[in-house]
């Protein structure tokens, strides 16, 4: 989520810069396109200008050309070639020259370097062939030859009288002016590209804001969905009914509809808190109950005998501890009703006090109880829990294996450490459950029994969870279950007195 | 060519000769035509328009001017009475004319007296220091009829011990002093001979051209190039023709004239003012003095 620039380039940059580089590219090949047609298009004006112009010098040169009047020739070629340089046409006339049949000058623009009554001075064997292949041509037409080096136009017009040479006129014109024209025109085309890809970069980056921005809420509300807060995360209305429109309210709907969910299973756990809480009172008046009977029948005969000292030393302590134990029970419940949830270290001794409302449960039925629960094993030790947690997670298991041996079978309640773990196991030789329904197991609302809320299984999980343990199950069809918890240890500084007393050894039959 | 340029010009002269005496008669009345060659600066326009209209003034007729390209043209037309007037070259005047039908008027006055030279000019940059440095270049006549602008280069290339006729590797006639100039100067001749006068008076007016040539030699003083006349010209109009360009010099209103074609005034000369012209004709081996048809 955090933008790691320049490693990964945001859509709000790409998308614009993407779309600016295909209009520059468009813009700029379609221009260069039209200026290369516009370049031969020119091109081919020019030649015709400068052929056209040869012609019309020619003509007017045949006179000259007769009466070998050479000075004439010259201002025929001085005057037209200045008047095309001042009519401003593309045809920027180099040089013209009337020759003689042998390629003698006769006139020339240039009389300085080219003297007239000499050949003319030409470079090499190639232009020379050049010339004497224009001095045998009979129609006016342009030389791209050697005569015509490159960026020079030539035309010849051979001058001819009954059907004999009488000399040539040639005529050369630079094309400089006509490519300076056209790289001027490039330049525009290119200066245009450039405005265009700025104006579309602008507008481009507007369009991915629009479109980008939606798009990255919705990546910040599921990365908040993903580290489960749950909470309304703030997202942007949907600008359009686009796709990324659609998305941005498809997904408000499912944080909304998860924000449900969880609440819902907010109020469930409460409720089941509730329930547990309801069973774990019965337990708990059963537990009352147990010193109460012995209490009842001390106080009765300490009523019929109150003189009697031996009598009085022998129940006192029975009815204080038994006071005791009913006290520290009701704490308990008090601060678990009060939702005092907050988990801090107990140690193991707790477990001490189960078992006589394990064999509550069990009543009168044909199930065998083997208590393993050694204090001795946990003194010292301590994890993250309440008491009544604990109670409730054992409670739970038991309350299930005994619904799943229905009257019948063993029931074993084990505890032990394993390295910075204590292991707690409840196991019986039941049914079993099989492979599908292990999956479900510790689902909300899964249930095989008809009273049971499909809730207890869910609950201890969730218990385990929170006192950072787990719980995993080992069992098979006709193989019983076994239910194994995993607890980790914590610093056992906060042991309490209270808890160590009240976790004596003291059972009711 | 030349020649058989001349001897059309003088055939035609001798056949219409009779005619033009009749046509000249009958113009009497009308406008005097004046012709020009290129003895003057034709392309200074101004200057002959304002000494058209002085003279109409006058002669108390209209006097219009007629340009022509070459002498040839001119001294035709004057043979075939087309024209009443000219302001020829003083060779065209030597030449011999059976019979004559020339009669001298005036000369102009030019830095003091009825006199001028020719210039050798070469381009500005141009090494050549001498005629003889010209050999198997090209070189630019004014008009096979011009005194200054071909008797005397050719006069000067035999005077070096030359042939005239083979001494050049090419020449060409410009039919104007102005044009040589030009041509010398643009380096389409490699030197040219021209009129000082012309010359001069192109340094003040095209100072450009001038400036892209150079004088490496100056002959002798010539007779200045005359205003000639018919000779069946009325001798009233040709003695106020006479008188009104003379007058001239002392003439308030025509010193602006006389400013512009920079000259100091006309003046009677006799006709042997121009004879050297015709020994020089001798020596520079040009071809026959008289026309091919009418020697005698």
């Amino acid at each position: 989520m955090k933008p790691a620039w320049p490693r990964h380039w945001s859509l709000m940059v790409k998308l614009p810069l993407t779309i600016t580089l295909m209009v520059f590219a468009a813009a700029l090949i379609m221009g260069l396109v039209v200026i290369e047609r516009d370049g031969k298009r020119q091109s081919a004006r020019l030649e015709q200008q400068t052929l056209a112009l040869a012609r019309a010098v020619a003509a007017a040169g045949q006179e000259g050309l007769l009466s070998r009047d050479v000075w004439a020739l010259y201002r025929t070629l001085d005057q037209l070639v200045d008047h095309a340089a001042s009519e401003g046409g593309d045809a920027a006339v180099i040089d013209a020259m009337f020759l003689d049949p042998s390629g003698i000058v006769l006139a020339h623009t240039n009389p300085t370097d080219n003297p007239i009554g000499l050949p003319l001075p030409i470079g090499d064997d190639a232009a020379r062939q050049s010339l004497a292949h224009a001095l045998s041509a009979v129609s006016a037409h342009l030389v791209p030859v050697d005569i015509a080096p490159a960026g020079v136009i030539a035309a010849v017009v051979p001058i001819r009288v009954d059907e004999s040479s009488v000399g040539l006129l040639l005529l050369r014109s630079s094309t400089r002016m006509m490519e300076a024209q056209l790289r001027v025109d490039a330049l525009l085309v290119l200066a245009f590209a450039l405005g265009l890809a700025f104006v579309t970069s602008a507008m481009g980056s507007v369009i991915s804001r629009r479109m980008v921005s939606p798009l990255r809420d919705l990546s910040l509300g599921l990365g908040a969905v993903t580290r489960g807060e749950h909470g309304p995360v703030p997202l942007g209305e949907a600008l359009d009914r686009d796709e990324i429109g659609q998305l941005t309210e498809q997904f408000n709907l499912m944080v909304d509809e998860l924000a449900k969910n969880k609440r819902l299973e907010q109020d469930l756990a409460n409720a089941e808190r509730l329930a547990g809480l309801g069973r774990f009172a019965a337990g708990l008046a059963h537990e009352v109950n147990n010193p109460l009977g012995g209490m009842k029948n001390c106080v009765a005969m300490l009523a019929r005998r109150p003189d009697d000292v031996d009598l009085v030393r022998k129940y006192v302590p029975l009815l204080d501890s038994g006071l005791n134990r009913i006290a520290a029970t009701l704490q308990s419940l008090l601060a678990e009703l009060r939702g005092e949830s907050t988990l801090h270290a107990c140690e193991m001794g707790c477990l001490g006090g189960l078992e006589g409302m394990v064999r509550a449960a069990i009543g009168e039925s044909a199930v065998t109880l083997e208590w393993a629960v050694t204090p001795q094993d946990l003194s010292g030790v301590a994890i993250r829990c309440s008491c009544p947690q604990v109670n409730q997670i054992v409670l739970n298991l038991t309350r299930n294996a005994l619904t799943a041996l229905a009257g019948a079978g063993w029931l074993r309640v084990a505890t032990r450490r394993e390295g910075q773990e204590i292991v707690l196991e409840v196991a019986d030789n039941g049914p079993g459950i099989d492979a599908s329904a292990q999956r479900q197991l510790f689902e909300p609302f899964y249930t095989t029994s008809r009273q049971g809320s499909g809730l207890g299984l869910w609950i201890t999980y969730n218990l385990i969870q929170r006192m950072g343990g787990r719980i995993s199950v080992d069992s098979a069809p006709g193989q019983g279950a076994r239910f194994t918890v995993r607890l980790p240890l914590v610093a056992a500084t906060l042991a309490t007195t209270e808890l160590a007393t009240t976790g004596g050894t003291e059972r009711a039959a | 060519m030349i020649d058989r340029r001349r001897f059309i010009a003088a055939t035609a002269a001798a056949s219409v000769f009779s005619a033009a005496r009749k046509a000249a008669a009958l113009g009497a009345g009308g406008a005097l035509r004046f012709g020009l060659t290129a003895v003057v600066v034709r392309e200074h326009k101004r200057s002959f328009n304002q000494l058209a209209a002085y003279l109409s003034l006058r002669l108390g007729r209209p006097v219009s001017f007629v340009h022509r390209r070459s002498y040839d043209d001119i001294m035709g037309m004057l043979a075939r009475g087309e024209l009443d007037a000219a302001w020829i070259c003083g060779y065209p005047y030597v030449q011999p004319r059976y019979p004559e039908y020339l009669a001298l008027l005036v000369a102009p006055v030019y830095l003091g007296a009825p006199l001028y030279r020719s210039l050798l000019i070469v381009p500005k940059d141009s090494p050549a220091r001498r005629m003889a440095d010209l050999r198997g270049k090209v070189f630019a006549f004014s008009d096979p009829n011009s005194n200054s602008g071909y008797l005397v280069p050719r006069g000067a290339v035999a005077d070096a011990g030359f042939d005239p006729d083979q001494f050049f590797r090419l020449t060409f006639f410009t039919y104007s002093h102005a044009e040589t100039v030009l041509a010398v100067a643009r380096g389409m001749a490699d030197g040219g001979a021209v009129d000082s006068y012309v010359y001069d008076v192109m340094q003040k007016y095209e100072p450009d051209t001038v400036s892209g040539t150079q004088v490496i030699a100056r002959s002798p003083t010539y007779g200045f190039p005359p205003i000639v006349a018919r000779q069946d010209l009325d001798p009233e109009v040709r003695d106020r023709l006479r008188a009104a360009l003379v007058g001239m010099k002392t003439d308030p209103e025509a010193a602006p004239i006389l400013h512009l074609l920079t000259l100091d005034g006309f003046a009677e000369v006799s006709p042997a003012l121009y004879q050297p012209i015709r020994a020089l004709a001798q020596r520079a081996q040009v071809p026959a003095l008289t026309p091919a048809k009418e020697q005698p």
